[in-house]
């Protein structure tokens, strides 16, 4: 890969013959400047050998002029004048590639969403940079290369992990479109939570009944090979390539051979919490989770049973075989399985917050306070109690409940999002106990009640007229009558602004939903983010809400951030659909924006570095020390990170490489740069937003010269330092936003590595004394138009503040400098070898 | 700062209204063998319900001059009041965390001479008893078990709150004072509203109504059953021994509940005898109780 | 600037500090709060109080005797979900209720005593006498305390609030007088 695309270089003797299409788009240009000029101008330009000026390039006739021009002038690289490349790169590369030329033999020059549509005031003023944005397009174009897409081959299997109501439907879909899916399960049962309840908001069916029948599906499934008992320990290679690695743990039961008669645990002499009934009820060594469990086989559990290693009790071993089955296999192992995958879903859910931290409640300390899960295992049939609340102090019937919630939710002590299905899960278990105790008093405690989706308001509406009271006002506290156990909650009742105390004999604890157990190790073997909540981090918000910003990976469910059944069956079947996308072809694209090391100037080659892998937030750079770095195009996402901070300048961006962007600053800043504002923008956010600025139509000064990078990360020290080289008056670096909370990078982290060169940067250009309103940094996101506007406003009011005098004043002064830095950081040498002179020396005397 | 020596800051109410409780501070002290410094230069910490609520900013910088008095002494602070421990540990946390708003402080100090780094440490004595002296040297030490003497524990708030700056218990469900009373052979009850304040820093507004707050916390620790009520504050033992009295005024039960400030049981457990205490200084006569724990005492109830 | 204005635009500052603005008025700090259950919710009502901060309407609270019943246990901002540091709130507000005189007479005869003698309670005679008795050593004087204390008062605005307060108290007692003997006559 790496060498089709080496090869692809042309010989740099050739001058180029770069043709230079100057776009009208009705008055959006031709309105507030002259195109015949621009034409005229570009026509001077080195390499530039035809111009046209064209009413509306991306128009068919404008197309067919480009290619008809291209073939007339023998043209071999392509420049459109128009409107931003977010809008019309996509068309004009393929307007290229149909010329005859490889499509990256294309560049654009953004005159009218960052030229035209926002200096409309200063017509002047904008053709002065509308000339500049050309130049430095054509600049760039000298250096373009053609690049060829990447396509890798693709394994038709798909890998779910996680077996509740999410990655069972995924699995399920993916299975039915004819393809191979793993479905690995951490526990013995698939079903996940779902499976647990007892009643399904807003409809009150029988949680498991209708989730049964889709794990004996799934189970029975030709095309979906159920692995429980089982955790994903390792993940290589990349998009249609993953190689994964599944510990699967020893079982001790043959599941062929169980019939789940039980037999088994009713001989068997232990008895532990079971954790599937929320540890309200018992079970054996020996067990079953819950009746509808699938695979419908018995486990031991090898913590408590009294012994398979040496053999101690055997009792169970013994009533199996006696009932003629002889499905217990006491030397069951560990297995390893090792998959060929082709796309990874991540299912694994959630699970309910422990309350006990919020000690003003009484969780642990006060037997009647219970937590919703309790709750729900209580009135459960097939649970401890056969579906008979009691209170746990004395196994009464309780007549009146509280239910408090947003307990460990919207809490800055404990987590602060909300958990989304609270409400409606309450307002279900109230409506439930209503129906079992029709005279019990039931008071919901509230923040507020989000019952947001389709048929939640009338659940609550419901909720209302069957006379369970909803009180708005979180309890400060819960306190308890020794004697009796009932339970005291305090609470302002906001619609009258008093203070209240009220008794109940059980309170319900409605907790929030936290990441499954494991969650942070799953990300780091998937090499994924996971946000600051904890669960796992989209690729966008808006877009791509299940797909992982690597390629390949995808989630959904809760696994993704809490949410109902319906969003999770239907992101289920949306990480499937998104999948198939890709295991259901041969072969799988990859842009070849990628980062390319250079070997022989890799220091990592002839001794340790490894600076690159670091900066990685994908994991694409290996360089083990004596080796030199290597980035696996097809992990590699291209923000150009680790080629801003290569300390010897080894790696290379494709497309956006560093003598394409020196030669683009240097066009910009040919003619009075003390007057201009020399920008890099990240095209994700600062890109857009500055676009948004263009398309409200903001009106900012003409002093800015941007050019486009795919992520602040790739904004190097060299570009600032030649920009101030070259005299510029100010130089602006603007990425995605990074705050306390979280960061907007594309690329995850790259803007975390931004900010650190430009404290490096402000530090340095401090310490020689420039003035510090020269050089900044700021975020902007796609939506920050008009702060973009307001910056660059900011800016060049400076700048005036400043005077030229000053600026071209301090720029002699700084520039020795500033020369000796640059030229120490784009150096770009062989490292030196490490000497090895002893074992030379041995092997000759050998020799001798 | 481990081995740092603490100097003792008394505050303005024990040594002026309550000396019997820095009677008992230092019998314990001195049954430990804790060596600790008396040092002049400290004045009020000031009092976290009064001059804070007039000039927040005099208030931490005259906080902070005490902490400096100490640090320049190379002293440790170890008080036996909450609202000192406030006033005292809850600046010291604040201007370490936030050196703007030290420098801010010391820019002030500096007038006066002193200036604070912020290097010591404040902790509350009975928060040196359950961390320095340990459950375990406590119980140990017993030579009078309290005799099951049903305890209500009020530790009051100033030593827990606000707890991301004290640090000593759970705010909400605090057990070091609960502890420390049974590793005296006490039991402590759980009473309605244990968390709520004594109401003294309301009395400067409205005398009755933080005589209120007090009655019902006294109507609710009888209610629970205690035989008497252990304190760790001043300010808490004025509203609920000195003004017990006026408390229960417009309560049911007029029992009176003896009070008592958590070292003076522990000296009487330890088998300090009772005349070192200073016990004739409670307004509410605690006879009852010393008879129940040292019948061979029999003092008069009456 | 008079004081009105200025205490309007402090006021409108402490609304703008990010912690207050989180407030999602739970109501968590009215259960919590010891005053507010006595009083029913009708004197004290801290919801109440951090809502109009944040409204803008600080100005209508500073006048108010009712801000002073709030016994500073700090139970509020310790249940509060969102960190609202609702007592540090009233903290400031009483601090800027002090600029227009508004602070009860005990408050502000103790603090003057802590600037006049270093310590809250002026160690008397009696109190010595009753220490030597019980074997402690008397209570220290602290002249290098007190001055101290009067520098810090001055270099901070405690010196001058003390001031506007017994004047405002001074205005107050002679209008009061001025109607009596109007009355009276």
């Amino acid at each position: 890969m790496v060498a089709a695309i080496a090869k692809a270089k042309k010989p740099i003797e050739e001058k180029p013959r770069i043709g230079v299409f100057v776009c009208e788009c009705g008055r959006n240009i031709a309105g507030v400047v002259d195109c015949n000029a621009l034409a005229e101008g570009a026509a001077k330009l080195d390499g530039v050998v035809a111009t046209k000026v064209n009413k509306f390039t991306c128009a068919d006739p404008g197309q067919e002029e480009i290619k008809r021009i291209v073939k007339e002038e023998k043209l071999d690289r392509v420049v459109v004048a128009a409107c931003t490349p977010r809008m019309h790169e996509p068309t004009f590369r393929r307007t290229t590639e149909d010329a005859g030329l490889n499509q990256f033999f294309f560049e654009m020059a953004n005159i009218r969403d960052q030229g035209t549509w926002c200096h409309a005031s200063d017509p002047e003023g904008c053709q002065v940079k509308a000339a500049d944005l050309i130049a430095s397009a054509v600049a760039k174009a000298h250096h373009l290369e053609p690049l060829e897409v990447l396509k890798v081959p693709v394994t038709h299997t798909a890998l779910v992990i996680g077996g509740g109501v999410s990655g069972i439907h995924a699995a399920l879909d993916i299975a039915d479109a004819g393809y191979k899916v793993y479905l690995v399960e951490r526990s013995p049962t698939i079903g996940g939570i779902m499976a647990l309840l007892d009643k399904t908001f807003p409809t009150l069916d029988c949680s498991i009944c209708i989730l049964g029948p889709k794990m004996a599906e799934a189970a029975r499934h030709p095309n979906i090979e159920l692995i429980t008992n089982a955790e994903v320990t390792r993940v290589e290679g990349f998009v249609g390539n993953f190689k994964v690695q599944v510990n699967q743990r020893p079982r001790y039961v043959d599941i062929d051979k169980c019939n789940s008669c039980g037999d088994c645990q009713t001989v068997c002499p232990v008895l532990v919490p079971n954790n599937f009934d929320a540890n309200l009820g018992w079970r054996h060594a020996i067990y079953i989770p819950y009746p509808q469990a699938v695979p419908a086989a018995y486990m031991i559990d090898p913590d408590h049973c009294l012994g398979l290693s040496p053999k101690e009790c055997m009792m169970c071993y013994d009533a199996c075989n006696k009932a003629g089955q002889e499905a217990i296999l006491p030397d069951d192992t560990e297995k390893i399985h090792e998959f060929d995958i082709g796309a990874i879903i991540v299912a694994t859910g959630y699970e309910p917050y422990d309350p006990t931290p919020i000690t003003e409640y009484g969780y642990g300390v006060y037997p009647n306070v219970i937590t919703a899960m309790e709750l729900e295992r209580l009135i459960n049939a097939a649970g401890p109690t056969e579906g008979k609340v009691i209170r746990p102090s004395d196994e009464a019937k309780p007549h009146s409940f509280a239910f408090i919630q947003c307990v460990g939710s919207r809490d800055e002590r404990s987590n602060i999002y909300c958990s989304g299905f609270c409400c409606m899960y309450t307002i279900k278990n109230a409506l439930l106990l209503h129906e079992k105790y029709p005279d019990a008093e039931i008071t919901i405690y509230y923040m507020d009640i989000r019952t947001n989706f389709k048929d939640y308001e009338e659940f609550y509406q419901r909720a209302r007229r069957a006379g369970i009271r909803f009180q708005q006002g979180r309890p400060a506290e819960i306190t308890e009558d020794p004697k009796t156990h009932n339970l005291w909650v305090r609470a302002e009742d906001m619609a009258t602004g008093k203070p209240t105390k009220r008794e109940f004999e059980m309170v319900i604890l409605s907790t929030a939903a936290v990441p499954s157990r494991g969650t942070e190790d799953l990300a780091r073997v998937l090499n994924v983010p996971v946000g600051p909540s904890g669960f796992y981090m989209e690729a966008h918000p808006k877009l791509k809400p299940v797909d992982a910003a690597t390629e390949g990976v995808f989630f959904c469910g809760s696994a993704q951030g809490p949410k109902d059944i319906p969003a999770s069956v239907a992101q289920g079947s949306a990480a499937a659909a998104r999948a198939l996308r890709i295991i259901t072809q041969d072969e799988w694209e990859i842009e070849p924006i990628v980062a390319v090391v250079n070997p022989e100037l890799c220091r990592s080659a002839t001794g340790k570095c490894g600076i690159c892998v670091s900066r990685c937030a994908y994991g694409a750079i290996t360089a083990d020390p004596g080796t030199a770095a290597y980035v696996t195009p097809a992990k590699c996402h291209g923000c150009g990170t680790c080629v801003a901070e290569c300390p010897a300048n080894a790696i290379t961006q494709m497309h956006f490489t560093d003598a394409q962007i020196m030669d683009q600053i240097r066009a910009l800043l040919k003619d009075n740069p003390e007057d201009k504002i020399f920008a890099m923008l990240c095209n994700w956010c600062s890109y857009a937003g500055a676009d948004l600025a263009g398309i409200s139509r903001y009106n900012y000064p003409t002093n800015v010269r941007g050019i486009r990078v795919m992520c602040s990360g790739r904004m190097s020290d060299q570009f600032i330092l030649e920009a101030f080289r070259l005299g510029a008056g100010m130089v602006l670096m603007s990425g995605c936003r990074l705050t306390e909370t979280g960061s907007d990078c594309h690329y995850i982290t790259g803007n975390v590595w931004a900010e650190k060169r430009a404290n490096r940067m402000s530090a340095y250009l401090e310490r020689i004394g420039m003035d510090p309103r020269r050089f900044r940094l700021e975020w902007v996101s796609a939506a920050e138009g008009d702060k973009w506007a307001t910056v660059t406003t900011e800016m060049a009011e400076q700048l005036k503040e400043m005077g030229r005098d000053f600026i071209v004043e301090e720029n002699e002064r700084l520039r020795p400098e500033i020369e000796k830095r640059i030229t120490r950081l784009t150096k770009r040498e062989k490292p030196k070898p490490k000497p090895k002179a002893k074992a030379k020396t041995k092997s000759a005397k050998v020799k001798a | 700062m481990a081995d740092t020596p603490w100097a003792l800051y008394m505050g303005c109410v024990i040594p002026n209204r309550l000396p019997y409780m820095e009677v008992a501070m230092r019998e314990t002290l001195s049954y430990f063998e804790i060596s600790t410094q008396d040092i002049s230069g400290f004045t009020c910490c000031p009092n976290p319900l009064t001059l804070s609520h007039i000039d927040h900013e005099a208030a931490l910088a005259i906080s902070a001059r005490n902490l400096a008095i100490a640090e320049e002494k190379g002293l440790n602070i170890l008080t036996p009041c909450n609202g000192c421990f406030e006033a005292l540990k809850g600046t010291a946390a604040c201007l370490q965390e936030d050196a703007e708003l030290r420098a801010k402080v010391n820019t002030i100090l500096s007038k006066t001479g002193h200036e604070y780094k912020g290097t010591i440490q404040v902790k509350h004595f009975i928060q040196f008893l359950f961390e320095d002296i340990g459950l375990g040297t406590i119980a140990e030490s017993v030579a009078l078990p309290l005799n099951d003497l049903v305890v209500a524990t009020h530790i009051g708030c100033h030593i827990l709150r606000p707890s991301n700056l004290l640090n000593v218990d759970d705010a909400q469900r605090p057990t070091i004072l609960h502890q420390l009373v049974r590793a005296l052979g006490a039991k402590t009850v759980q009473y309605p509203d244990e968390m709520d304040c004594c109401g003294y820093g309301t009395r400067p507004a409205d005398k009755d109504m933080a005589l209120k707050m007090t009655g019902n916390k006294l109507e609710n620790m009888k209610f629970a059953g205690a035989e008497a009520l252990v304190v760790i504050c001043p300010a808490c033992t004025l509203q609920f021994d000195l003004m017990q009295r006026l408390a229960l005024r417009d309560t049911e039960d007029k029992t009176p509940l003896p009070v008592f400030y958590y070292p003076e049981l522990l000296n009487l457990a330890l088998g300090i005898s009772p005349d070192k205490m200073g016990f004739n200084l409670h307004r509410v006569k605690v006879n009852p109780v010393l008879n129940k724990l040292l019948p061979d005492l029999a003092l008069p109830t009456t | 600037m008079d004081v009105e204005e200025r205490l309007e635009e402090i006021a409108q500052k402490l609304a703008k500090r990010v912690d207050t603005k989180s407030c999602f008025q739970c109501g968590s700090c009215v259960s919590a709060c010891p005053v507010s259950r006595i009083t029913d919710g009708e004197l004290y009502h801290p919801r109440r109080i951090v809502r109009a901060t944040l409204e803008g309407e600080a100005s209508k609270l500073l006048e108010q005797p009712s801000l002073w019943l709030c016994t500073s246990c700090h139970a509020c901002l310790e249940h509060c979900p969102q960190k609202v540091p609702v007592s540090e709130l009233v903290q400031d507000l009483q601090n800027l209720a002090s600029e227009l005189g508004v602070t009860p007479d005990d408050i502000v005869s103790e603090v003057e005593n802590i600037i006049a003698t270093g310590w809250a309670l002026a160690p008397s005679e009696s109190a010595n006498k009753r220490r030597v008795e019980l074997g402690l050593p008397p209570i220290p004087l602290e002249e290098k305390g007190k001055k101290d204390l009067h520098t810090i008062a001055k270099a901070t605005e405690l010196l001058s609030r003390l001031k506007k307060i017994k004047e405002h108290k001074a205005a107050l007692k002679a209008a009061d007088e001025a109607i009596q003997e109007g009355g009276e006559a």
